[in-house]
């Protein structure tokens, strides 16, 4: 077992090497075997969305079959998906593009989808109303803040005053951008870090069985 | 089979894990627990600020390390820690007595466990774990055990006294119903009469200037990649600026190039391509072609360095070889292309475009991105890694300005407006009332 999982490592530092080494420095047969083993990666990732749409029919079938609590949704998961499966992959279907998977998509997906995200608004507006308060001298400025960009961004505000729009553009641009670019880095930093226990296998060992 | 919950952020991780997968912390480390004295909720004690209402917190404690391993002989060393020194799970999780109810995280509630991908094969799904604060993200399923790792220890020094903070009454829920009805009511309102508050004249950012020019600057002729990377759940902010960038590269003759790194993009995609190909007599095959979904994120970005064909094997409207289009055979290779316009909901998708396209193929890329994840996009124009961008429906106005006509963005402008006008107004009450009331602003 130990010489599986350390050969494991081995082949995912070997591989994580190549095409870091293949990012930085341009020669050919580097970039060919890079580009290859990138190429997998579209394949695997493909191949896992179909997995994940076995697990999806694994899951809910079982409650259904179970009887589990929720179980009618779980029906009507499982009845769209095979609905639009066969509609995009039967006989006859004109694949992605056919008419009537259009029409799902365009009609009901959509729309839906959509609606969904639009609750957001409220859930927004709910948090800015109990957020933006003068509790505190970080509270003024959030609020000041707040209240440009919130005027800013609509033509009114333009109207008002030339000056809103570009303060909402030196906020956004100048203080917005300048805790963004932070962000960024420490994200960039974080990857780095997982990215080497990944690779290394510091943290999950591979084919460790779960416990 | 439980998961282990990361004792810092509260994420799900997969079963053996060393680390957090989300916040990098050590899944075996004893975080001190302390309660924020303003709002009651449980914060780590080492945070400065608490985490939901921004207090000041007391005093931060430091990570406590992992105790040392217990060996045999030492006295006392080998015994159990008090219960009473052993916070559980159950705890840890449950705010404290009296707290108003959490205010719901806005990205957090909008995705429901049902809409999460379940990815982890032969596994159950890990409950959604959006990153809302310990005391609402770390309820356990009730046959879930506290596993020894997961052990948390009170705070350093005299124990918090807890809290009692007032429920929130029904007066609160009164306040955000009315807010809701108002901003629906506004909303309504400016999409039934959209000519109110849409003058956007005179008034255009330079960033969405300076795609416009850099769209305005491309020859006749032209080979223009458009990625779709937006779902249609902010279909309404993005489809305008699709439009609108899709109808100024029609009227300057380029060839389009569409793509998507999202399944639901190409359709997307096909609804801008053939209103705008309509208006200018565009034919699908010369002109513009749908190339359809790129599985693999950055991977699949980074395959675009080398022949299109590899990576589209075929196109999305007739299925047929990508290479037998003529667009395409002008194009064979991303890094010829005049211009990258990423029109994306999210800044990660940009910012994969910038890594792995625009960093290697040292190719001319732009975003127009939601308003959202504009801020999060802006480091990239001032760096120079993007010519332009345009971010939300406002931009979209600006540009249909630029462009000379009005479209959906302006004639949405007076819903936005009369929406934020009314949360303005929401704030200013709140504000008003917490001046007013000195017993109020005091806690």
């Amino acid at each position: 077992m130990r010489l599986l999982r350390g050969l494991a490592v081995f082949l995912v530092g070997l591989v994580g090497t190549i095409i870091l080494l293949d990012f930085y420095i341009s020669q050919t047969m580097l970039d060919e075997v890079g580009r290859t083993l990138v190429e997998w990666v579209t394949i695997l990732a493909a191949l896992a969305l179909v997995l994940g749409l076995i697990n999806l029919l694994r899951v809910h079938g079982a409650r259904v079959a179970a009887g589990r609590s929720g179980w009618p949704y779980s029906l009507a998961l499982l009845g769209a998906v095979i609905v639009t499966l066969v509609i995009g992959l039967g006989p006859g279907s004109g694949g992605a593009n056919d008419p009537a998977l259009n029409w799902i998509f365009t009609y009901i997906y959509a729309p839906l989808n959509a609606g969904v995200f639009s609750l957001l608004a409220f859930f927004v507006a709910s948090a800015a109303y109990r957020a933006l308060r003068l509790r505190s001298a970080e509270g003024a400025g959030l609020l000041i803040a707040g209240v440009i960009v919130l005027l800013g961004q609509i033509p009114l505000g333009g109207q008002l005053s030339p000056a809103l729009p570009d303060a909402r553009d030196w906020l956004l641009g100048v203080v917005g951008a300048a805790g963004a670019r932070g962000i960024i880095i420490a994200a960039a930093l974080g990857a780095v870090l997982t990215g080497l226990r990944v690779l290394f296998g510091i943290d999950r060992h591979y084919l460790d069985k779960d416990q | 089979m439980s998961l282990p919950r990361c004792p810092r952020c509260g994420t799900a991780n997969r079963v053996g894990s060393l680390y957090c997968n989300a916040c990098g912390e050590r899944l075996d480390a004893e975080v001190s627990i302390t309660t924020c004295p303003n709002c009651g909720v449980n914060v780590p004690a080492y945070s400065l600020y608490c985490h939901r209402c921004g207090a000041k917190l007391p005093q931060a404690a430091p990570i406590v390390n992992p105790p040392p391993p217990i060996t045999e002989g030492a006295a006392g060393e080998g015994e159990p820690p008090a219960e009473s020194d052993v916070i559980s799970l159950d705890q840890m999780a449950q705010p404290v007595l009296g707290a108003e109810e959490a205010a719901p995280a806005p990205f957090a509630e909008a995705a429901p466990a049902a809409l999460l991908p379940e990815t982890i094969p032969g596994e159950p799904a890990p409950e959604a774990t959006p990153l809302l604060p310990p005391a609402v993200s770390l309820q356990p399923a009730p046959e879930t055990p506290v596993t020894p790792f997961l052990r948390v220890r009170p705070p350093l020094g005299p124990p918090a006294e807890p809290v009692t903070v007032p429920r929130q009454g029904r007066g609160g829920e009164t306040w955000r119903l009315l807010l809701y009805l108002a901003l629906a009511g506004a909303i309504v309102v400016g999409v039934l009469f959209p000519r109110g508050l849409s003058d956007t004249t005179g008034v255009v950012s330079p960033d969405v200037r300076a795609l416009y020019d850099a769209v305005e600057a491309l020859p006749p002729g032209a080979t223009v990649v458009l990625s779709f990377d937006y779902e249609p759940s902010t279909v309404d902010e993005m489809q305008p600026l699709a439009s609108a960038i899709t109808r100024h590269l029609v009227q300057k003759r380029a060839h389009i190039l569409a793509m998507s790194l999202l399944p639901q993009g190409p359709a997307l995609a096909q609804t801008v391509l053939e209103q705008a190909a309509r208006a200018g007599s565009y034919q699908y095959g010369p002109d513009y072609v749908n190339l359809g979904f790129l599985a693999g994120d950055e991977a699949a970005l980074a395959t675009l360095g080398g022949n299109l064909a590899s990576a589209f094997s075929s196109d999305f409207v007739r299925g047929q070889d990508v290479s037998s289009f003529a667009a395409v055979q002008a194009m064979p290779r991303i890094g010829r292309a005049d211009l990258i316009i990423d029109i994306a909901a999210g800044d990660v998708t940009v910012r994969r475009w910038v890594e792995q396209v625009q960093s290697r193929q040292k190719v001319r890329l732009a975003a127009a991105t939601s308003a959202m994840a504009t801020p999060m996009t802006f480091p990239y124009v001032q760096s120079g890694q993007l010519v332009g961008l345009a971010g939300g429906l406002p931009a979209a106005a600006q540009y249909e300005q630029l462009l000379g006509y009005e479209g959906p963005a302006t004639r949405g402008m007076t819903a936005q407006s009369l929406g934020h006008l009314v949360l303005l107004l929401a704030i200013l009450i709140a504000n008003l009332w917490l001046i007013a009331s000195p017993r109020r602003s005091a806690r």
